[in-house]
């Protein structure tokens, strides 16, 4: 081939017709995380020997004339809280380096490699998963391929980075206030935060349990969906995955929105967004036939309920590691940790009496509406050590404030999908996202919302194909 | 709402019942972050409540 592909559909397709080999696949890829790694600091390891080995394994089967998978031979890398059988679990976290490897590799992981992919790495992020920006103090920041010099968001930023570098097609994240929207937002890439239970998270170490969702990343719409199809099923080993069957998404994508009920999310969600982002809102909104500008009531409460509830929740979980290797905890986030651990149930207690409340107020929402549109972040990439962020005449501290707008959603379990849109900003032509937001369990309907944008031109992940 | 002197005494005697034994410095930082969180809290404080909106601690869609 004269140029390597640069999508998994593609990839998967040069595979399966014989163009390229698994082998070829995975040394390209291999070559490109070498050459470009160095300067993004998106993979913290790179598992090549696995890799060549999935290859191999690959080529083997096509050789005896096996049908192949789904996603066979498309390279896709995972966030390091991923468990990857032999590989420390870190977390992105000093403190949890004295672990033992994972003994298995974590559910979703397996799904990708009974799909067929290919893995190449594990990759940077928040200490813990705490933060929106992937400024990592023992493992380095990841630098956004678009502008090396700002943030890729986070916290699953080397995710995001490693698929708008186009070193991997997919790569796979976690979202417990929008670490996978901010980063997907601010990297230009298309990235699911599916229905709260509706993925596993089994083998991948926790931050939140009450609001933790997996999902992935990916170069366009139809990958996404490509991926999440393979990763979708219950799991005994979640408590809080749905049993819920397979809702195959990828085949609905060329339905578009036409018949949809579509609205834009005005009130808090423009007051907590810049003129870009707002634009970017009102761009996707229009294109997607939206009629009206709804209110949802109560979402900077819920922004605050779900901030209080993850200090909580993740204090706790950590509170014996903070007694004892408190000195190891990344400083950026430590003290707000030890703050959580010692958080009245009281008030965790009633913000989770107002999530069910907040939920009945979005449900009244998806009554007249199938879709809702959101700026993903306040603003485009932050600079790399930007103290804060400019949301018209307000200023606030960059690392919490990149999750205004997800936090409040995610909260509530709504099922999201965010499309890049590339609009001139005071940074220049910077990516920034929109959040496509369904009801419960509509995961169809945002990745439909997803394609129809990049069909009209206006959603890209812009990543070219280079010289195989 | 509470008084600053009451969240800053709050802070010491939880650490101390957490056995989390901070320097000054460290100790005022974590106040400082727990001074946010209530304020944070206030915001869901101040809205409707019903005792049985969510009869579990563990939010289930």
């Amino acid at each position: 081939m004269s140029t390597f592909p640069t999508s998994a559909t593609e990839l998967t397709k040069a595979f399966s017709t014989g163009e390229l080999s698994a082998h070829e696949i995975a040394g390209t890829t291999l070559a490109r995380i070498d050459a470009r790694n160095p300067d993004l600091n998106a993979f913290v390891e790179v598992t090549r020997a696995r890799m060549l080995a999935e290859a191999a394994r690959l080529d083997q089967a096509r050789a005896r004339g096996e049908a192949t998978a789904p996603l066979a031979a498309v390279p896709y890398a995972v966030k390091n809280l991923f468990d990857v059988q032999g590989l420390t679990t870190i977390a992105g976290a000093k403190v949890l380096a004295r672990r033992p490897a994972a003994q298995a590799d974590a559910t979703l992981v397996q799904r990708m490699r009974h799909g067929g992919a290919l893995l190449a790495g594990t990759l940077n992020m928040d200490a813990l998963a705490y933060g929106f920006t992937t400024e990592n103090t023992h493992y380095g920041a990841t630098h956004n391929p678009r502008d090396l010099a700002r943030s890729a968001g986070g916290s699953s930023g080397g995710s995001a980075a490693a698929v708008a570098a186009g070193l991997v097609p997919i790569a796979l994240g976690s979202d417990t206030n929008g670490s996978i929207r901010v980063p997907a937002s601010l990297c230009g890439v298309f990235g699911l935060k599916p229905t709260y239970g509706r993925l596993p998270r089994t083998g991948s170490f926790p931050f939140v349990d009450s609001l933790d969702h997996l999902g992935p990343f990916a170069a366009n719409a139809q990958d996404l969906a490509l991926a999440y199809d393979a990763l979708q099923g219950p799991d005994p080993g979640d408590a809080a995955c749905a049993q819920k069957p397979v809702a195959p998404t990828l085949a609905q994508l060329h339905l578009g929105v036409g018949k949809l009920r579509v609205a834009r999310l005005a009130g808090y969600f423009d007051e907590h967004a810049d003129v870009t982002a707002q634009d970017a809102a009102r761009r996707a909104a229009q294109a997607l036939g939206a009629r009206d500008a709804l209110e949802l009531e109560g979402a900077a409460a819920a922004r605050a309920a779900a901030f209080v509830i993850t200090t909580a929740e993740g204090g706790a979980l950590h509170l014996e590691d903070l007694r004892r290797y408190g000195a190891e905890f990344e400083p950026l986030s430590r003290e707000r940790l030890i703050a959580g651990a010692l958080v009245p149930a009281a008030w965790v207690h009633r913000a989770q009496r107002f999530r069910r409340l907040f939920l009945q107020r979005a449900l009244a929402l998806f009554e007249h509406h199938d879709l809702l549109i959101a700026p993903a972040t306040p603003v485009s990439a932050p600079l790399l050590g930007q103290a804060e962020i400019q949301i018209g005449a307000l200023s606030l501290p960059t690392r919490p404030n990149l999750g205004l707008l997800t936090q409040p959603l995610s909260f509530i379990g709504l099922p999201i999908a965010v499309a890049p849109l590339w609009i001139a900003g005071p940074g220049g032509n910077l990516p920034i996202g929109v959040q496509l937001i369904a009801a419960p369990w509509r995961e169809d309907l945002c990745l439909r919302a997803a394609r129809a944008l990049e069909e009209q031109g206006l959603a890209s992940s812009q990543i070219t194909a280079r010289p195989s | 709402m509470a008084s600053d002197a009451d969240l800053t005494a709050y802070v010491a005697a939880a650490l101390a019942l957490q056995e989390l034994h901070l320097d000054a410095t460290q100790q005022a930082a974590v106040t400082e972050q727990f001074r946010l969180l209530a304020a944070m809290a206030q915001r869901f404080l101040d809205q409707p409540d019903a005792a049985d909106e969510e009869p579990a601690p563990v939010f289930r869609l």
